[in-house]
């Protein structure tokens, strides 16, 4: 990075984390009850909802490992781009009225409160915390990890990682403790509009880093390899088919971005969230697919070096081709992306950790509920901060494990259970709770065994299936069970 | 075993699943390898040589994905199994996903080489096609909410509920 790029970045970060910190002090007088610290009051507008259920989406994997993908593979991760826009109008129809009506029906404040209500069950209810908890550990720790290197290398490496992890995660653990859900949804409007408008100006830039824009970047890359700018990639067809699955039917399961649904003022914002949603989702999506293929056109073309890491693409183009003020907004942006996704999962890791489990074990929930929510938060930070140096450091393998309990996972455990069964009333609990068992299970297995399907298919794609036909073959197969009159009502809407 | 009107889309979901799984399996038979490392660049990958066709049960695959994900989406339009004009409605949206994917697959199955847009023309079927479909869903969404999502009378059944709905 020249000097003038690394004083621009360093000055959009210090803006950015300070506009955060600014957002946390605010939302501290705004919350006064645990819905206010899980929910947001249930009282957040238009605009912010769906800035917030697009930045929860995007996350460090958009902005980094994105790019990566598109170098890597070619246009194989294309399919996951277009599902997840797809996976927008899936969620919305199966989730969106149900989650909001039952979240105010009951004033529930995270998606186990919803299994426990839905089926009657306080096993649902524990099963689907565990899930959350072991996929919010590793997803945590990873992004952790990646604010700290980033942070680090934009210091030209003057700090310490275990300094840069010490200043991300305070900072992270500073706007969720003090103002909740509230304050992270809030940032997530900052992390999102930046993200938005990084993706624009990048766009522009990559069509003009190579000659002859995309037509120039499909020759070159289809000269090496035609398949790989083909509609498959170097993946090949089954493997982006299983990943159009995976990400489109799989958004319905993941509780960061769902909950969303549960924060609105009105049910009835839904109508509006959808097109803004879809619409920042596609515009901050152009950064994934434009860096990606010129970076690999020009690696392919002697324009430049190969690349140590993939996942450095985006970072190796802007330090090369970007004006100075575009890589700090960029960079900043990466770092609001990271971030919007971790406050996500520190929120309902601790909604987890303090409400659910507690409720599911003891039958009741905590005392002093707000406090204990905020005191779960540092710790579970703590946790997390601690395992991601641990991993860097000592066995990677471990972070990566739960890694795994991550999109697959939170797909093939939840989406059956939440999106199928809040939408078809003779979903059985012990459907519920087996489909969900077994499909952890089962991404673990595949994750121990190292086995993957053949042709490129993603195994979770495979437990996602296994789950879908043992929750909707053990509700048919079981005697029909009751279901409380207010929920009989809102599965009925 | 009695089957209820608001039975009829998770059975057909559960076949489509079914069937998913066996389309799979029988793939799973075939020898191949997707992906394999670009031999000077390290980092890259390249296409198998050569590279798996679109085939049969890739054809059937890829059907039964978009069979899912309307059913899915299909569910939450539905109202206690009834699919009436909403899901009438649904159905043409979502056709435009099962038009794209056979213009997809007739390029491929064709070999079209020309560009359109940047892009061979098989990629833009799924950039220009696949992708900005929901934008148009979106649209459907916006205008017909009131009458197929959420309708005044919903409204009046949950404030019938209790003072917190």
């Amino acid at each position: 990075m020249t000097e003038t790029v690394s004083v621009t970045v360093v000055v959009a970060i210090v803006v950015y984390l300070g506009l955060c910190v600014g957002v946390g002090f605010w939302a501290l007088r705004r919350t006064k009850s645990t819905s206010d610290f899980f929910m947001a009051g249930k009282s957040l507008g238009v605009a912010v909802t769906s800035l917030a259920l697009f930045s929860s989406t995007m996350s460090g994997f958009g902005f980094v490992g994105g790019p990566g993908l598109v170098y890597r593979m070619g246009a194989s991760s294309f399919w996951i781009v277009a599902a997840t826009a797809i996976g927008y109008v899936v969620a919305f129809s199966l989730l969106a009225k149900r989650l909001r009506a039952l979240a105010d029906a009951r004033d529930l404040v995270s998606l186990p409160d919803v299994l426990a209500a839905r089926y009657r069950s306080e096993l649902a209810r524990a099963l689907t915390a565990v899930t959350i908890l072991l996929g919010v550990l590793g997803y945590l720790a990873t992004q952790i990890l990646a604010m700290a290197l980033v942070l680090r290398e934009i210091l030209g490496g003057a700090m310490s990682l275990e300094m840069a992890v010490f200043v991300s995660t305070g900072i992270l653990v500073f706007y969720c403790v003090t103002g909740g859900i509230l304050a992270s949804v809030y940032t997530d409007v900052v992390q999102g509009a930046i993200m938005v408008v990084a993706a624009v100006m990048v766009f522009l830039t990559a069509q003009q880093a190579f000659e002859g824009g995309f037509t120039g970047m499909s020759q070159v890359i289809a000269s090496h390899d035609p398949a790989a700018i083909g509609p498959w990639g170097t993946l090949g067809v089954f493997g982006c088919l299983s990943w159009y699955l995976l990400f489109g039917l799989g958004l319905c399961g993941q509780p960061h971005i769902v909950t969303k649904f549960m924060m609105s003022r009105r049910l009835e914002d839904a109508r509006t969230m959808l097109p803004l949603s879809i619409g920042a989702y596609a515009t901050a999506a152009l950064l994934w697919i434009s860096v990606g293929l010129v970076m690999r056109a020009l690696v392919l073309d002697g324009g430049i070096e190969p690349l140590a890491n993939p996942d450095d693409a985006a970072a190796v183009f802007l330090a090369t081709f970007a004006h100075p003020v575009l890589a700090g907004i960029v960079f900043a942006g990466l770092f609001a992306a990271i971030m919007s996704t971790a406050d996500s999962f520190l929120n309902i890791g601790a909604a987890a950790i303090v409400h659910d489990l507690p409720t599911a074990i003891r039958g009741r929930k905590l005392e002093r509920e707000l406090l204990w929510a905020r005191v779960g938060t540092v710790a579970l930070a703590a946790l997390a901060a601690a395992f991601a140096l641990y991993s860097h450091y000592e066995n990677a393998r471990l972070v990566a494990l739960l890694g795994v309990f991550g999109w697959g996972t939170f797909a093939a455990a939840l989406v059956p259970a939440v999106a199928i069964g809040l939408n078809w009333k003779r979903a059985t609990a012990t459907a519920a709770n087996v489909a969900i068992s077994v499909s952890l299970c089962l991404n673990l297995w595949f994750e121990l065994s190292s086995y993957s399907p053949p042709h490129g298919v993603h195994g979770a794609t495979v437990s996602l299936l296994v789950s879908l036909a043992l929750f909707l073959g053990i509700s048919f197969l079981s005697s029909p069970e009751p279901v409380d009159d207010d929920v009989a009502t809102v599965l009925e809407l | 075993m009695r089957m209820s009107p608001s039975d009829r889309l998770p059975a057909f979901l559960l076949v489509a699943v079914v069937a998913l799984l066996g389309v799979l399996a029988v793939a799973a038979l075939a020898p191949g390898r997707p992906a394999l490392p670009h031999p000077t660049i390290p980092g890259l990958l390249v296409a198998a040589d050569p590279p798996l066709p679109l085939g049969a049960a890739a054809t059937v695959f890829g059907t039964l994905v978009l069979v899912v994900l309307s059913t899915a989406a299909g569910l939450g339009f539905a109202r206690a199994g009834s699919f009436g004009r909403s899901g009438a409605a649904t159905t043409v949206a979502l056709s435009g996903y099962f038009a794209a994917w056979a213009v997809l697959v007739a390029l491929e199955l064709a070999g079209a080489r020309f560009v359109v847009a940047g892009f061979p023309a098989s990629t833009a079927a799924v950039v220009y096609g696949i992708w900005p479909l929901p934008v148009g869903m979106a649209a459907v969404w916006v205008r017909e909410f009131h009458r197929w999502v959420f309708r005044p009378e919903d409204r009046r059944r949950l404030e019938s509920m209790g003072p917190g709905s």
